[in-house]
C-alpha cells in the first residue's frame, strides 16, 4: 500500500452534515489528510475499481443506512475482494443495536462506532481514529 | 276306597237273608245237568233283549263268550248250592267298585244291565224249573228265592252303580269347580268380568270380578240404573248411545268409558258385547268389561313421552335425522329443516341420502364422505361392548333454498345395529353455527389486523425513535459546535442556553434509544432454558459499586431454571434492582428482597395471563421511599414519573421495558407500594 505523506480519508455517508462534521473533527485534531466524500456505495467503488493502489484510502469510514447499497452490502464486498479487503473499514452510524454490530464485525468491520451525540466526542472519536489507522507525517 | 266300606257294610243281614231252602238245590240241579243249555238260554235272551253288556261281549267269538259264560255261572250256581250266594254278591260287587272285572270295565255297564242281568237269569232259570219239580210249593219256594236273590241283587248292583256315579259326579263337580275358579283368576288377572243383560226384567248378572272392580259388595242385586250411575258424567251419554246403537242394529260393540267409583278413584273400562236374540227380537246382551286403568294410563304416559320428544325434536333449533345406512333412506327428520334450511322434511325424506349429498357444498362434500365412510368402517370393524357408541363430528357449509350456505356442526352416532352388529340406522344432530362461525371468522380478521396493526405500531416506534436520534443528535453536536466555536463571544446567559438545548438534546435521544428498545421487546421470541439465578447474580454483580455505595443489602431466595428470552430477563432484573437502589438511597438499613415460587392455576387471577399448568412468581422488595399505591398501575406507563427530575435520575421508561418483557412472555408485573415504607415489584410468568 502506498504510504503518501497525505492520508487519504473516505467519508461514505449519505448525510452531508455528518461528513462535514466528521471532517472538521479530523481537522480540529491537526492530523495531515485528504477527503473524499461519497454519498453512496457506487461512487466508492466507482473509485476502487480503477484499480490504482495510489487511490487507496488509508481507511474508509462508512455509514449503515443509506439509499442504494446499504453499509453492510458495500462492506462484504469489500471484505470480500482480496486485495481491498486490507484496507480499514470503520461504520459509523446512528445505530446502536446490538445486531447491526454482531453483523459488522461479522462481515470484517475494522470498528464499529455508534455516531456520538456530541462534538466533543466526535473528537475524541476522530483523534483515536487517527492514532490507530493513519501513517504519521514525515517528521 | 270309600265305596267298598260301604259295601261290605250289611254283608251279615244279607247273607241270613240269602240262606235259602229250596233253591241251593235247583242250582244243583241246573248246574249239574243243564249248565250248558241255560248258558245257552241266557246267551239267546241277552240278544233276544239287546243287552246293553252284550255290545262289549259281541266282538269276542261264540265259543269264547260261551265259556265266559260257563265259568261265571258254574260259579253262580255253586255259590247257590252252597247257600253262599251273599259272599259272591260281595266278592262281585267289589270287584266291579274296584275295576277288577275280567273283560268289563267300571263304567261299561249302565242301569238297564243291572235289571236286565236279573230278568235274564230269571226267566231262563224258570225254563228248567219244570224239569227239576212239579212240586207246586217247592216251585213256589223256589221262585220266591231267585226273586229274593235278584231283589238283593239288584240293590247291591244298584248302590254300586248309585256310588260310582256319585262318585263320577263328584269328580266332575271337583273338576268344574276348578274350571270356575280358574275363569275367576283368569278374570282376576286380566281384570276382566263378563256380564249378562237381560232386556226384558232389566236384571244383570255379574261375575265376581265385576264386583271388584265397581267396588260393589259381592251379591248385591245389578240392575243397569245402578251401574248406569258409576259412569263418568262425560262419558254417561256415550255408554248410552253405544249401547242402544247395538240393540237397535244387533250389532256388537266395543268402546271404552270411564267410571268413579265412590271413593272418588276414576277407572277406565274397555266395554265389549253382543246382543242376543230370541226370535229375531234382542233378548240379552252377554259382554265383558275390562278394567284398563293401568293400560290406558301407561298408553297415556307413552303418548305423553312422545309428544314431548317429538315437541323437544320439532322446537330444538338443530336438525335431527336418523338414516338407514344400508338403504339410504331418512327413517326421521325433524321440522327443524325447513326452520333452519326451508326444504320440506317430508320431501327429503323421499328422496334419501342423496339429497343433503346435493346441498352440501362442494368444497365440504369429499371430507365428510371420508370421514364418514372410515367412521362406519371403524363402527362395524369394533361394535363397543358396552353400547356406547362413539360420537363422530363434522363441521361443513349446507345451501339453504334461497342459495345462503349455512355452516353446521354435525354430532353423528350409531342409532342402532343389525344382528349381525352391523350398523343399521345413524343418528344425526347438527347445529347451525353460522353465527359462531361468522362471528369467529370475524374474530380472527379482527386478530389478524390487531397483529398486523400492532407490528405496525412497533415498526412505527422502530421508525420513528431511530429517526429521531438523527436531528437530535446534530441539534446535540452543532450546538456544542457552536458553543466551543463562538464560547468568548457568547454571554453567559447565551452559554447556558446552549447547554440546555444540548442537555435536553441529549435526553430526548436518550429517550428515543430506549423507546427503541422497547419496540423490540415483543419481536424477540428467542426462548431458551435459563437458569435465572445465574442472570440475577450477574446483574448483582453488575451493580455491586452502587450496592456497595449505598450499603444495600440484598438477599435472595435461589431462582430456578426457565425458559425465558435471557437477555429480556437480565434487562429486567437490572431494570427492577437499578429501581431499587435508586429509591432506597436515603434509607437507613436499606434492603432489597428478591422471593421466588411456584403457582397453581387457581392462584393466578389475572385475565392477562396465558393459560398455563404452573406459573413462577418473583417478587422485588425494598424498604426505599415507596410510592402511594393509587399509582400503582400508571407506573409502568411509558415516560410516567413518581418523582420529580431533579430528584431521582431517569427517563421513566425502565418499568415500562419490564412490563413489555413480562407480556413478550405471556406474564405481568404488578406493583405495591406504601409511602416511605416499601416497594414491591412482582412479576408472574407462566412456565
Amino acid at each position: 500500500m502506498s504510504r503518501s505523506t497525505k492520508n487519504l480519508v473516505f467519508i461514505v455517508d449519505d448525510d452531508p452534515d455528518d461528513r462535514e462534521a466528521i471532517r472538521d473533527a479530523f481537522r480540529e485534531n491537526k492530523h495531515d489528510h485528504e477527503f473524499v466524500f461519497m454519498e453512496n456505495g457506487n461512487k466508492l467503488f466507482d473509485v476502487l475499481s480503477t484499480q490504482f493502489s495510489q487511490t487507496y484510502p488509508a481507511i474508509i469510514l462508512l455509514d449503515l443506512n443509506m439509499p442504494g447499497k446499504n453499509g453492510k452490502e458495500i462492506l462484504k464486498e469489500i471484505k470480500e475482494d482480496a486485495t481491498l479487503r486490507k484496507i480499514p473499514v470503520v461504520i459509523i452510524t446512528t445505530s446502536s443495536s446490538e445486531k447491526d454490530r454482531d453483523i459488522s464485525y461479522e462481515l470484517g468491520a475494522n470498528c464499529f462506532v455508534t455516531k456520538p451525540d456530541s462534538y466533543k466526542e466526535l473528537l475524541h472519536l476522530t483523534d483515536s481514529i487517527a492514532k490507530l489507522w493513519f501513517t504519521k507525517p514525515a517528521a | 276306597m270309600r265305596e267298598t266300606i260301604e259295601a261290605t257294610k250289611g254283608v251279615a243281614d244279607k247273607t241270613n237273608k240269602l240262606s235259602f231252602s229250596q233253591f241251593p238245590g235247583f242250582a244243583a240241579f241246573i248246574k249239574e245237568n243243564h249248565l250248558r243249555a241255560y248258558v245257552d238260554e241266557v246267551i239267546r235272551q241277552s240278544r233276544r233283549l239287546k243287552l246293553p253288556l252284550l255290545k262289549l261281549l259281541e266282538s269276542m267269538p261264540e265259543e269264547q263268550l260261551v265259556k265266559l259264560s260257563l265259568e261265571s255261572n258254574m260259579e253262580f250256581f255253586q255259590a247257590a248250592e252252597d247257600n253262599k250266594l251273599a259272599e259272591l254278591l260281595e266278592v262281585s260287587t267289589n270287584k266291579w267298585i274296584n275295576d277288577q272285572l275280567e273283560i268289563i270295565g267300571q263304567n261299561d255297564i249302565v242301569a238297564e244291565d243291572i235289571t236286565m242281568v236279573g230278568y235274564i237269569r230269571k226267566i231262563s232259570m224258570l225254563k228248567f224249573l219244570p224239569l227239576y219239580t212239579n212240586e207246586p210249593v217247592t216251585i213256589i219256594e223256589i221262585i220266591k228265592e231267585i226273586d229274593l236273590y235278584d231283589m238283593e241283587a239288584n240293590l247291591a248292583s244298584t248302590n254300586t252303580y248309585i256310588n260310582l256315579l256319585k262318585d263320577k259326579i263328584e269328580k266332575n263337580a271337583a273338576e268344574l269347580k276348578r274350571s270356575e275358579e280358574l275363569y275367576r283368576q283368569a278374570q282376576g288377572l286380566a281384570h276382566i268380568g263378563n256380564w249378562t243383560w237381560t232386556l226384558a226384567d232389566n236384571k244383570l248378572k255379574w261375575s265376581d270380578e265385576l264386583y271388584k272392580i265397581y267396588h260393589v259388595e259381592p251379591g248385591t242385586e245389578i240392575n243397569y240404573e245402578l251401574i248406569y250411575a258409576f259412569n263418568h258424567p262425560d262419558d254417561a251419554n256415550r255408554v248410552t248411545t253405544e249401547t242402544q246403537k247395538s240393540i237397535a242394529t244387533l250389532k256388537p260393540f266395543d268402546f271404552y268409558y270411564r267410571i268413579i267409583l265412590k271413593n272418588g278413584t276414576i277407572k277406565i273400562l274397555h266395554a265389549r258385547g253382543e246382543i242376543i236374540t230370541e226370535g229375531g227380537q234382542p233378548a240379552q246382551i252377554h259382554g265383558t268389561l275390562q278394567d284398563v286403568t293401568y293400560e290406558q294410563l301407561v298408553q297415556e304416559e307413552l303418548q305423553k313421552k312422545n309428544e314431548f320428544i317429538n315437541k323437544i325434536a320439532d322446537t330444538t333449533p338443530s336438525l335431527i335425522a336418523s338414516y338407514n345406512v344400508n338403504t339410504g333412506k331418512y327413517t326421521f327428520i325433524n321440522k327443524a329443516l325447513e326452520k333452519i334450511l326451508g326444504y320440506d322434511p317430508a320431501e327429503v325424506i323421499e328422496n334419501g341420502v342423496t339429497f343433503f349429498s346435493g346441498i352440501v357444498h362442494p368444497d365440504d362434500l369429499p371430507g365428510i364422505i371420508e370421514k364418514n365412510t372410515k367412521a362406519l368402517e371403524e363402527a362395524n370393524a369394533n361394535p363397543p361392548a358396552d353400547g356406547n357408541e362413539m360420537v363422530v363430528e363434522f363441521k361443513y357449509r349446507m345451501r339453504h333454498k334461497n342459495g345462503n350456505y349455512h355452516w353446521f356442526h354435525t354430532y353423528g352416532t350409531i342409532f342402532d345395529r343389525n344382528q349381525e352388529k352391523k350398523v343399521e340406522h345413524v343418528l344425526n344432530v347438527s347445529i347451525d353455527i353460522t353465527e359462531q362461525e361468522e362471528a369467529e371468522q370475524a374474530l380472527q380478521q379482527k386478530n389478524l389486523q390487531l397483529q398486523q396493526s400492532n407490528s405496525s405500531l412497533e415498526e412505527y416506534a422502530y421508525v420513528a425513535s431511530h429517526d429521531l436520534k438523527e436531528p437530535m443528535r446534530k441539534i446535540a453536536t452543532f450546538s456544542d459546535r457552536l458553543l466551543r466555536a463562538e464560547y468568548d463571544n457568547l454571554s453567559e446567559e447565551s452559554r447556558q442556553y446552549l447547554e440546555k438545548i444540548m442537555n435536553s438534546a441529549k435526553r430526548m435521544q436518550h429517550m428515543a434509544n430506549e423507546l427503541l428498545g422497547i419496540s423490540i421487546i415483543s419481536g424477540n421470541k428467542s426462548f431458551a432454558n435459563t437458569n435465572l439465578d445465574e442472570i440475577l447474580h450477574d446483574v448483582i454483580e453488575t451493580l455491586e459499586f452502587k450496592i456497595q455505595e449505598k450499603n444495600v443489602k440484598i438477599e435472595a431466595d435461589t431462582l430456578p431454571t426457565v425458559k425465558v428470552v435471557p437477555g429480556q430477563f437480565r434487562q429486567l432484573f437490572l431494570n427492577l434492582l437499578n429501581n431499587a437502589l435508586k429509591f432506597t438511597a436515603n434509607k437507613e438499613n436499606p434492603y432489597i428482597k428478591i422471593k421466588a415460587e411456584y403457582l397453581s392455576p387457581k392462584q393466578v387471577s389475572s385475565y392477562h395471563i396465558l393459560h398455563a399448568e404452573k406459573y413462577l412468581k418473583i417478587s422485588i422488595a425494598d424498604n426505599g421511599i415507596g410510592f402511594d399505591n393509587q399509582f400503582s398501575n400508571k407506573i409502568f406507563a411509558i415516560f410516567q414519573r413518581l418523582h420529580s427530575k431533579s430528584d431521582y435520575e431517569g427517563t421513566g421508561i425502565g418499568l415500562a421495558i419490564c412490563k413489555k418483557i413480562a407480556e413478550n412472555h405471556g406474564g405481568t408485573i404488578s406493583a405495591y407500594g406504601v409511602v416511605n415504607q416499601g416497594a414491591t415489584f412482582t412479576i408472574i410468568i407462566p412456565v
